[in-house]
């Protein structure tokens, strides 16, 4: 399908939405809230759970200058991102792709993954927050959370009988890039929110002033709700759709191309990928009295990429199309026991629709059960909470014959497996006055994904042959969890220690050996471990300033002693803010901001991939509000260093990450 | 509003499922040469003879980017480069190209891959088997 066309269908309903609300305003407001001062996000906090849980906000993905949600996550201590230019996804403590899950609008997020150039492609439009779950948490979720969950949290509802616009504008320096998102909520009887945003950018440029080519990016998006709320009985329907467009480099002979091209070029002539991704989830909670709770999520998800590498043809489309339901019934035994029960399902398809194969078409389906209790216990200033839970899944992955219908010689040959496993969580948070201890052990598996089961063929843009292996066994791990912290008037200490033990751990292993004149590689499974530390400390007094210094630290490797892929560098961050007094009542929530990354250099390298010096980032911003608009300045880079991390792709091809990238946000509540 | 934007939506869920054919897209050909000289069909042969194969390729819709040989001994899954080539150019529409090589000096099969890559990386391939005797 013509991606032109998939844009103008998306810009056409954007334009559509946006004019039929602009008309409803003027025709059904009654009340409109005008807020003197812009709204606070709500920022949860996470004392009563064994895990280590963080969020995010939306205000403070804007006031870290983030382009993406994987930019705004690594901001987090323990977390990183690997890129290929402006494409990204999250690590979590050293794991990423499919070893972590992302969690939309209640679903698992299903996008193919399964490729390192595959990013999240998820920008902060119509996301309040980000909940990051740090470890396994296959108990919740089943196959795939084995390093943390990312929780996308969509836009919270209005209060009743209100209705809420608001305009979003950004611009970023780097990039030339621009971005625009108006957002709709009204609560009447039912509750209607609507979220549209277009952001366009062009290629990046390093430190050096130097263009990195082919790094452009797009980003279309419609958000909607239709949410049902009475006395015992909420309904919560969300419509999410997206077109993601991006460059990458095919070749090395793709980084002298652009040389002639306008720098502000926003055209997807030479090698890219597009994602059309479509997802409708309904989140159900009944009260059925009360002590008991049954919550019903259920949703679908297509999943549509593409690529293009040299010539105007699309050389894989590949159509991921996912069900899932959970259901599940909470019991509240008595003041201090609740126990929750559930069943889970999915049913997932993929098919090829071009020449070149990578996976095959296959029917993937997954059941399971779980069971979980929790225990809170109160007395005096003591606060204690216990977890734990069982949870088995079964999972049936049915490949089919899926012949290149250019290479006809090279066939993938199908195989039906089913795949079990059994996981628990045991873990306990602690409250005792101005200290907080959480201790925390879970397993969580994975089953091979298609290319890891299944591949054989030629990695696009590489000269690398990809093998998969579909007798691969269940990868497993068992994490060990203990983290603290303690405050005492403006000062917090914090830190946390893991110990991710990995069987069977699935790699891709460089043979050495060739097929056809291209590198051979083959996904092979060994026993591995992950283990680190994250430890900070903060002052913070919310009136005047706050400070922070954190530091992570990772050690990822197999049993043979050889250090894992994409492990990220240790690092340091340092973050402050300054609020500064209100000098009149039209200007309030002002405040500079100042920030250092020291990312240490990275030497612990897998077979082929190179190390990485270290790096000092400079970071900087501010912020006002001026009665309903909200101003936010920031900038990354503010050195304008030239560098690349490790975790850069580009790297291979002697690029460089962002130089600087100053990004002024406005926000418009009405 | 509500009803107008749900529709919309169903038709964009529609146009994915219906939208998405398979994207035809046609290979480029390969032919053995056949003249005298040239070895263009499997073949029993004696140790440490030489072999002449030659191929001629057309684009389709693809520029033609580089052409492979290489062998696999003895059934293995590997295989060992013979020659590699960039296509040039002023070749890559249509390519025309000998390579001599000669078998191992012990018994066994041979077989021989003919690889042209594309410059979106799609491969179409030939082989030819050797029972060396």
């Amino acid at each position: 399908m013509s991606e032109k066309l998939i844009k103008s269908y998306l810009i056409t309903i954007i334009a559509i939405t946006w004019t039929l609300d602009m008309n409803a305003q003027q025709d059904s407001i009654r009340t409109i809230i005008l807020n003197s001062v812009y709204v606070t996000e709500k920022k949860p906090t996470f004392n009563t759970t064994s895990r280590e849980v963080i969020a995010l906000t939306n205000t403070e993905m804007k006031e870290k200058g983030a382009q993406t949600v994987s930019e705004a996550l690594s901001t987090i201590p323990g977390v990183s991102q690997i890129t290929t230019g402006a494409i990204s996804k999250p690590v979590i403590r050293g794991l990423y792709g499919d070893r972590i899950q992302i969690n939309v609008a209640g679903l698992k997020l299903e996008d193919q993954q399964w490729e390192d150039e595959h990013g999240l492609g998820l920008s902060d439009v119509g996301v309040e927050r980000i909940e990051l779950i740090k470890g396994p948490a296959s108990l919740m979720f089943g196959s795939g959370a084995m390093g943390g969950v990312v929780n996308i949290v969509g836009e919270d509802l209005p209060e009743a009988g209100t209705t809420k616009q608001n305009l979003n504008f950004k611009l970023f320096s780097n990039t030339y890039g621009a971005g625009i998102d108006y957002g709709f909520k009204k609560s009447g009887e039912n509750i209607f929110l609507l979220r549209t945003g277009i952001e366009s950018h062009a290629d990046y440029s390093d430190g050096a002033g130097n263009r990195v080519p082919n790094t452009r990016f797009a980003l279309y998006n419609v958000n909607l709700g239709y949410i049902v709320q009475r006395e015992h009985f909420k309904s919560e329907n969300r419509l999410l759709a997206s077109f993601n467009e991006f460059g990458f480099i095919a070749d090395s002979a793709d980084l002298h191309e652009d040389v002639n091209e306008p720098r502000l070029s926003r055209e997807f002539e030479e090698a890219h990928h597009t994602v059309l991704f479509l997802l409708f989830s309904s989140r159900n909670s009944i009260h059925l009295n009360e002590t008991t709770e049954i919550d019903v999520t259920m949703g679908i998800q297509n999943n549509l990429r593409q690529e293009q590498e040299r010539s105007d043809e699309v050389d894989l489309s590949l159509l991921l199309n996912t069900f899932s339901l959970n259901t599940s019934i909470r019991k509240q035994l008595n003041h201090n026991w609740t126990m929750t029960n559930g069943i889970a399902g999915m049913f997932q398809t993929n098919k090829n629709f071009a020449s070149r194969i990578i996976v095959p078409d296959a029917s993937i389906a997954e059941g399971s059960v779980f069971s979980y209790i929790n225990r809170r216990q109160q007395s005096g200033r003591f606060n204690g909470n216990f977890e734990a839970g069982l949870r088995y899944d079964h999972r049936q992955v049915n490949t089919n014959q899926t012949g290149s219908q250019i290479s006809p010689a090279i066939e993938l040959t199908p195989f039906n497996r089913g795949f079990n496993n059994l996981n628990g969580s045991l873990g306990e948070s602690l409250n005792f006055k101005n200290l907080l201890l959480k201790f925390n052990l879970s397993s969580g598996f994975r089953t091979g994904n298609l290319a890891e089961l299944s591949a054989n063929g030629l990695h696009e843009g590489t000269p690398n042959w990809y093998i998969g292996n579909p007798n691969m066994k269940v990868e497993q791990c068992l994490n060990a969890d203990i983290s603290a912290s303690w405050q005492y008037k403006w000062l917090t200490l914090r830190g946390s220690a893991f110990r991710n033990r990995f069987h069977n751990f699935i790699y891709l292993r460089p043979t050495g050996d060739e097929l056809f004149g291209f590198n051979l590689f083959r996904y092979e499974q060994t026993n591995a471990a992950l283990q680190g530390f994250e430890a900070g400390a903060s002052v913070e007094n919310n009136k005047y300033f706050s400070f922070s210094l954190d530091y992570a630290y990772l050690d990822a490797r197999r049993d043979d002693g050889s250090w894992l892929p994409f492990s990220p560098a240790n690092r340091f961050l340092f973050d402050s803010k300054y609020f500064l007094p209100a000098r009149s009542s039209k200007y309030q929530n002002a405040f500079i901001s100042f920030g250092v990354n020291y990312v240490q250099k990275q030497d612990h390298t897998d077979a082929n991939e190179i190390p990485a010096p270290g790096y000092w980032l400079i970071n900087a911003g501010a912020g006002v509000s001026f009665k309903s608009v909200r101003i936010l300045l920031s900038c990354r880079n503010l050195a304008d260093q030239k560098y690349y991390d490790f975790l850069s792709r580009l790297k291979y091809y002697g690029l460089n990450d962002m130089g600087r990238n100053i990004v002024l946000n406005v926000g418009w509540q009405f | 509003m509500i009803r107008l934007t749900r529709n919309i939506f169903m038709v964009l869920f529609l146009i994915i499922c219906i939208g998405c054919e398979d994207e035809e897209e046609s290979a480029a050909t390969i032919e053995f040469k056949t003249g005298i000289g040239y070895t263009s069909q499997d073949a029993t042969i004696s140790k440490g003879s030489s072999i002449t194969v030659g191929i001629i390729v057309d684009k389709a819709e693809n520029n033609l980017k580089t052409y492979n040989v290489s062998v696999s001994y003895d059934g293995a899954a590997t295989t060992t480069t013979v020659e590699n080539f960039n296509i040039s150019a002023d070749q890559n529409n249509h390519y025309d190209k000998d390579v001599n090589f000669t078998v191992r000096n012990q018994t066994g099969a041979e077989k021989y891959y003919f690889t042209i890559v594309d410059v979106d990386g799609n491969i179409v391939q030939k082989n030819l088997t050797f029972t060396v005797q």
